[in-house]
Parts: C-alpha cells; structure tokens; sequence
C-alpha cells in the first residue's frame, strides 16, 4: 500500500478523519491538554496550510508559471487590502484566465 | 419554538457556509480532477473525508508515492483539531443519543463549529444542528459534484485558471492571521521559504509534513498568548455547564419549600 492508490488513500483518509471527530463526541465531557501542546494544535493549521501553498501555487497553472506567480500576487495583495474570502478567490481565478486567454 | 422552526432557522444561518462551501467545493473537484482522480473517487472523498484541507493534502500526496505512516500522521496532525472541535459541540448538548452521536460527529468543521457553539444557548438542539450541519455537509458534496460536471464542459482555460482557487483561499485565510500577529505572519513567511527550499531536495510530501511539524513546534515555543486558543475553551464550557446545575438545583430547591 503506498500513497499511488487512490481509492485506498481516500479511505485511510476517513479512517483517520472520522475517529479524531467521533471519539470526543462518544467519550469526552472534558479534555484538558498541556499547554504547550494545546499551542502545538492552535499553530498547525496555520504552517500545514503555508506548506501546502508554498511552492505549490507557483507551478499550479501546468506550463505557465509566471499566470501562476501573477496569480499568487493577486490573492496576496486582495488578502492584504481586507478582501474577503470569497473576493479573493473570485479576482485570483478571474485574473488567471484572463492571462491565460490572451 | 417549534422543531421546524429550529431546524430553519440553522439552515437559514448556514446560508453564509453554502455559499462559501459550493465554489470551494468546485474548486477541489477541478483540482482533484487535474490530479487524476476520477469523479467516482472525487465525490467518494467529499462525501467520507469533508475536510477541505484534509482532501487538498489528500489530493496534493497522490502519485507522490508518500509512505502511508507518513501520509497518516501529517492527516492526523492537520485534522486534530476536529478532535478539539467535536469536544466543544457535543458538550453543548446534555443528553444524545450513542447513535446520533455517531452520525452527527462526522460533520464537524471549522466553520460549522464556530457557527454552531457561539449559537444561544436556547436553541442548542437536534433539528437546530442537523439544519446547520447537515446543510453544510450536503452543499459541500453537491460544490464537488458540479466541479465534476463543470469540468467537462466548461473551457479549458477556465478549469486551468481554477486549478488555483484552493490556493487562493488558503492565502485569504493565512494573511489576516498574519495580519493580526506580526509572529504568525513571521512565522508564515518562514515556513512557505523552508518549505520551498526543502522541495528542492527531498519529496514534495516530505517536505510538506516537516515544514508542517518543525515550523509548528518552533511556533508553540515562541508565540505564547496567541488569541486563537479561546477559541474552543474548554474550561469555560464546563463552568458554564457548573453554573447551569446550580441554577437548576436552586430552582427546584425554591420550588421545594414553596
């Protein structure tokens, strides 16, 4: 089993996913972690997040890097000016066809 | 009120949650699609991850040949919050039963939770939360089943430039994190440079879970009254619940000697 099978990473994918929601709602009335390691789980989000985008969105359009970097600009810039969610996917993917039409 | 009038007035305040869900739903079936997963398999993984970072990971470490204990242990890692998460919202209920238990924990998520547990205390109920979650869980499969559709049809140029929708929101979730800790955005920064040199060097997914857990590690030793914490507190959860029996038990004491 290795991670090349689709079907059996979408599997081990609820394996794991559904047991970390089901287990507190069956079992916890109270859970009290270490702060350190309650800091750990606040943090992770936020680097698995960065780790999945960077470098990732730069080779996302296959064969057009720079529509890519363009495109990583945008979402950075509209993110920065107080954008909402929406707004910024709405202008990143806007933009990125428009570069890719012309 | 009345069961159905809970029941819409959660799904009236999802509103907000469909409407971000569906595009981001789409979005991941196109990516998905680029990264060759079948539609079968697209919603499949909507349907039994519902997890929108948990399936982008997924999708990201496909064909990368990933050791399936590595590959376990970063979706654990990602995913652990839900186990915070799901602590928070069934303790908001006082009695339910081991089969809704069951059912209901699987659509917990980020955005459900925080609609769901800052929700008066009132309307804490079953049909309150099957209309918050349930409508949740049902607008992000149908996102990745019209991604499905719309890929065959939609142009070319179209699915390519939303092949980078996923990676936009993300960016529009971490620069206001960023924005609002001057730490966060530094440490953000070093974790997207970290990750980008290690890419070079080793396996994509390698590098993926130990820019993850290294960054996250250095994060929790030096950023230590970040605001996020309180998101979830637990502590003040069970107060409430304390206070609650008090209340109750004066009541019925009042109720006694009258």
């Amino acid at each position: 089993m290795d991670s090349n099978n689709y079907l059996t990473m979408i599997m081990v994918g609820f394996l794991v996913t559904y047991p970390l929601r089901l287990v507190p709602a069956l079992f916890f009335s109270k859970l009290k972690l270490n702060a350190f390691f309650q800091r750990f789980l606040d943090i992770i989000p936020y680097t698995a997040i960065t780790a999945l985008v960077f470098p990732g969105i730069f080779y996302c359009i296959e064969g057009n890097d720079y529509v890519a970097y363009a495109g990583a600009a945008i979402a950075i810039i509209s993110a920065l000016l107080k954008a909402s969610l929406s707004v910024t996917i709405v202008c990143t993917v806007i933009v990125v066809y428009l570069l890719l039409i012309i | 009120m009345t069961t159905s009038q809970l029941y819409l007035l959660g799904l009236k305040r999802t509103f907000p949650i469909v409407l971000g869900y569906i595009p981001v739903g789409i979005a991941y079936a196109v990516y998905a699609g680029q990264n060759g997963f079948t539609p079968w398999e697209i919603v499949l993984m909507s349907i039994t991850n519902y997890s929108g970072s948990g399936q982008f990971f997924i999708v990201s470490m496909a064909g990368t040949a990933a050791p399936l204990p590595v590959f376990m242990l970063a979706l654990v890692l990602m995913n652990f919050r839900y186990f915070i998460m799901s602590t928070c919202v069934f303790n908001k209920f006082k009695k339910l039963s081991f089969i809704k238990r069951t059912l209901f924990s699987h659509l917990v998520t980020d955005e459900t939770f925080a609609l769901f547990t800052t929700s008066e205390k009132e309307l804490i109920s079953v049909p309150y939360f099957v209309g918050i979650f349930l409508t949740a869980w049902i607008a992000w499969i149908t996102g990745a089943a019209l991604g499905v559709l719309a890929s065959s049809f939609l142009p070319q140029a179209l699915t390519q430039a939303l092949g980078i929708a996923l990676f936009a929101l993300f960016i529009a979730i971490l620069v206001p994190a960023g924005k609002k800790d001057l730490r966060v955005a530094v440490l953000i920064i070093a974790t997207a440079i970290l990750n980008t040199c290690l890419y070079h060097y080793i396996k994509e997914s390698h590098a993926i879970v130990i820019s993850t857990i290294l960054m996250a590690v250095i994060g929790a030793t030096f950023i230590k009254n970040k605001g996020t914490a309180d998101e979830c507190n637990i502590e003040s959860v069970e107060k409430e619940l304390e206070e609650e029996k008090d209340k109750l038990a004066k009541k019925s004491q009042e109720q006694e000697s009258k």
